[in-house]
């Protein structure tokens, strides 16, 4: 009996109508891939990116060099050095290296700050032509800081539920 | 007695209390005021605990133990206190732990995580204090202060100087010295230990590293004779900081601060990075091969006119491997006392010159006798025993020295002397302070490291050793460097080979005496500007010489331009070895940090030389070898007798003595700005009321050949006669002559 229903589907080519009709359906909705990099997936506010340093609004600098970051790091990629500043005797960072090529993103930096100096903000297109550019340095994080410090306050104010 | 501390049974001593019974057991009460080595005040209450049978809990400290008594040291009513308490503390005190340099080894963090609550009833603003400028070495941080006045205690009850007071009640309590006084203590250092929280801080720590970053290796000191035992705080290769290791027998708890602070000096400029060779009349780099090529060269051409003079700050190894580099290649003239110009007791010194007694034994001492030292600003840690020892038992103490100088103990009585007085003050004691003293009571007399310097040094210590066996006291000898007692033991003295045996050809020699002048001249880690009795004499012979080959961490004046050959030397904490110390006891340093540049340890240095001149001996070798000097030594009191003496005539010249200045003994510690700016600052000269000289005008001083203009702070003094006293920082001052000599004013 089996055989005998096996051999009609065989004939008329059921199966294959099965499959075109889930194709033919599909022809007709709207697709969910987007034609990157014209087009971007939606991204969350508490994305783990690249990673930058902030600022106060009048500029100083925030970071106080208390090196909580460098201790928490799993991947040992933050190298801090630091020394009294001369005019207002508080310590500040002389070197501040983060390595990308050791860092695995997991923004223990961010969480463990108490200032809230370093950040890992949203940008995750990037890409070093050298491998020395993976290690970020000071001015590059403060720079980077400075362009994101918008983007990162209203990341912030969607946070605070 | 029997106590019970969480229903455990403990034994306790009679009038104990309970915080040293738990401590003895290892029970954890949390303190903040408390110290072992401190009175105890009872005001943090933090380490209140549940007595039972008592109706409130009861501070652990102050509470005398007594029999069948039972605390607990947990459940609620312990915890209870302890988070009010904390609650308390906090209040005023800033929660800026990431600024604070303490976070990480404080005790405040560690007792709030332990015992504290995690929120707090306080809602209102916080107290600031404003910081105080109390000197170079310790910065001020006062709104974290939690006034647990341990470092007001310190300067009571240890270092002797009430420097630090509490000013104000309730919430006005402040930390302040007198009307903007910095610390001036030798000892001052050790409050940054005491403070509990980051309120008072190493200045050259500051801001430099983080606790949690350091790396600890455990050192000797190779600034003082004691030999305290430090711990070197690392970090990437820098030494960040220095703290005491604790040593019963030694430094108990503290460090001096010439100690402390005297690591600055190790990043100087004046580092010598690599080896150096003259030709065309400059200095240029070059490798050790060459440096050792010339130099084994040269003391084969002059083996019969070589002078060598090493720095007792050296190891044992380094003194044993060179002196035997050089007997080996037949040069005798080797010495250490480059400071010193009078030689005539050397046949009768002790085979190491010790402290004859253990420090802890000095409390017991009825009478104490200082000769020309000045404890508590060169030996730091002896003004510690010492001061306990007036506290504790009365002893009486008396004071013989050039100069009138101030003690953090109380003094029975002090003499100025020059030294031809000191000589017959112990002769002549029938008519003086001496003819007190019982010879049934236990005597004890110290002669300070700058006794040696003087011209009738044979003299003094003959009388002073005489005297000393007529009362049967014990004579204590202070090294000028740390490792004094090594240097003779280990034959760095013409005259004695290693382990003392005697060299009876060379009696009466010392590095000088033997010849006019010298065709080579081999300098160990000495400055000639600095480290010599008679500068401009070595100066000259430096001038006058065909070589001279110097051993230095740092570049001087006299070195850049007269040397013909420079080895770069690592300094101690670069370097391993081992130091014997006053109380005769070996004890081995590691290396701290790696040389800087291309420096090299001295040992390794002195082993590529003997290489070179086919001498076989390395590291293990030199150890057996020193191990089996000092088992063999047979080590008698510290009297030197001379038999036959002349008295030093009595002419009335006028003579210069130069008073020591400990904090700036040796090479690294010349180079500690900090130290020495809040130390070592104080240059005067003193000139005997009797000379009714003009202070305003300028003095200049002249001396067999030379003059000196010194300026100088100018004070004048009533005794001693005939006689001006020089105090000049070693490392900045313009050139002193020599060290004792008979000089003109004008």
């Amino acid at each position: 009996m089996n055989s005998i229903i096996k051999f009609i589907k065989s004939l008329f080519f059921l199966e294959i109508f099965k499959g075109l009709s889930i194709t033919g359906k599909k022809l007709y909705k709207k697709p969910i891939t987007i034609q990157y990099p014209e087009e971007k997936t939606p991204q969350s506010t508490r994305f783990r990116g690249l990673h930058a340093l902030r600022k106060y609004p009048n500029g100083e600098e925030r970071c106080i060099g208390c090196k909580l970051c460098e201790a928490v790091c799993p991947a040992l990629a933050i190298t801090i050095d630091t020394e009294e500043r001369a005019d207002d005797k508080t310590r500040r960072t002389t070197k501040y290296d983060i390595d990308l090529f050791k860092c695995i993103y997991c923004g223990f930096c961010e969480e463990a700050c108490p200032v809230d100096a370093i950040i890992e903000t949203s940008i995750f297109e990037y890409h070093f032509e050298n491998r020395n550019d993976g290690i970020m340095n000071k001015i590059d994080l403060l720079k980077i800081g400075d362009l994101y410090e918008q983007q990162e306050l209203k990341d912030r104010s969607a946070n605070d539920l | 007695m029997d106590i019970y501390i969480n229903n455990n049974k403990y034994q306790a001593l009679d009038d104990e209390t309970i915080i040293q019974v738990a401590d003895r057991h290892d029970i954890h009460i949390p303190r903040f005021c408390y110290h072992k080595r401190l009175s105890i005040v009872a005001s943090c209450r933090m380490c209140l605990v549940e007595v039972e049978g008592a109706k409130y809990p009861q501070p652990a400290c102050s509470t005398i133990v007594r029999d069948g008594m039972k605390v607990n040291t947990v459940g609620s009513v312990t915890e209870d206190a302890q988070k009010s308490t904390m609650e308390f503390l906090l209040i005023n005190h800033p929660l800026d732990c990431p600024v604070c340099d303490q976070a990480g080894e404080c005790e405040l963090q560690d007792i709030s995580l332990d015992h504290g609550d995690y929120k707090s009833n306080y809602k209102e603003i916080k107290r600031t204090v404003i910081d105080k400028d109390i000197g170079n070495l310790v910065t001020t941080e006062m709104t974290r202060c939690i006034h647990c006045s341990r470092c007001v205690r310190f300067g009571e009850e240890v270092a002797g100087i009430k420097e630090l007071g509490m000013t104000g009640r309730g919430e006005e309590t402040k930390i302040e010295t007198f009307v903007n006084q910095s610390l001036t203590s030798e000892l001052s250092g050790n409050v940054i230990d005491l403070c509990p929280v980051g309120a008072l801080n190493n200045n050259l720590y500051k801001y430099s590293a983080r606790t949690w970053d350091l790396k600890q290796i455990s050192s000797i000191s190779s600034n003082d004779c004691l030999g305290s035992n430090i711990y070197y705080h690392t970090y990437k290769n820098e030494i960040k900081r220095t703290v005491p290791k604790e040593n019963e027998q030694i430094n108990l708890s503290w460090l001096a601060d010439s100690d402390r602070f005297g690591h600055e000096g190790i990043e100087s400029e004046e580092r010598i990075l690599s080896p150096f060779v003259r030709s065309e009349n400059k200095l240029i780099q070059s490798d050790l091969e060459t440096l050792n090529q010339a130099v084994s060269q040269k003391m084969q051409e002059y083996t019969s006119s070589t002078t060598a003079v090493m720095s007792a700050q050296s190891s044992c190894e380094e003194m044993y491997l060179f002196q035997k580099i050089l007997r080996e290649s037949g040069i005798p003239n080797i010495d250490h006392r480059s400071k010193e110009c009078d030689f005539g007791y050397q046949d009768y010194y002790p085979i190491i010159p010790s402290f004859d007694i253990k420090l802890s034994e000095i409390e017991f001492m009825e009478n104490i006798i200082l000769v020309n030292v000045n404890i508590s600003k060169e030996f730091p840690i002896l003004s510690v025993y010492l001061r306990n020892a007036v506290k504790q038992n009365s002893t009486n103490i008396i004071s013989l020295s050039a100069y009138e100088y101030l003690e953090n103990f109380d003094i029975s009585h002090s003499e100025t002397l020059s030294p031809k007085e000191l000589e017959k003050y112990f002769t002549t004691t029938s008519n003086n302070i001496l003819s007190n003293i019982n010879k049934d009571k236990k005597n004890l007399i110290i002669m300070g490291p700058s006794t040696t310097y003087l011209k009738n040094y044979t003299n003094i210590t003959n009388n002073i050793s005489r005297y000393a066996k007529s009362i049967n006291s014990k004579l204590s000898l202070l090294g000028d460097q740390c490792n004094t007692s090594g240097a003779w033991a280990m034959g760095v003295v013409p005259h004695r080979l290693p382990g003392g045996i005697e060299i009876a050809e060379f009696k009466n020699t010392a590095y000088l005496s033997s010849y006019p002048k010298n065709d080579l001249l081999i300098i160990y880690n000495l400055e000639p500007e600095y480290d010599f009795s008679n500068d401009t004499e070595i100066i000259d012979r430096l001038k006058n010489s065909k070589f001279n080959v110097f051993f230095s961490s740092y570049m001087t004046d006299s070195i850049n331009k007269y040397a013909d050959v420079v080895y770069p030397l690592a300094v101690q904490q670069e370097s391993h070895g081992s130091y014997i110390n006053t109380n005769k006891q070996l004890q081995v340093f590691n290396q701290v940090i790696s040389p800087r540049g291309q420096s090299k340890n001295g040992l390794e240095i002195l082993l590529g030389l003997s290489k070179r001149l086919g001498i076989n001996i390395d590291d293990e070798q030199i150890s057996k070898d020193i191990n089996e000097i000092l088992s063999k030594m047979n080590i008698k009191s510290n009297y030197i007798l001379i038999d036959t003496i002349e008295m030093t005539n009595e002419k009335n010249t006028l003579e210069k003595i130069i008073i020591r200045s400990s904090n700036s003994n040796n090479p690294t510690l010349r180079r500690c700005k900090s130290l020495l700016t809040t130390h070592d600052n104080d240059d005067f000269m003193s000139i005997p009321n009797s000379m009714k000289i003009n202070s305003e005008s300028k003095i200049t001083i002249n001396e067999s050949e030379n003059s000196f203009k010194i300026k100088a702070n100018i004070k004048v003094h009533d005794k001693p006669d005939n006689t001006i006293l020089v105090k000049m920082n070693g490392r900045y001052a313009q050139k002193i002559g020599s060290y004792n000599t008979s000089v003109d004013l004008s």
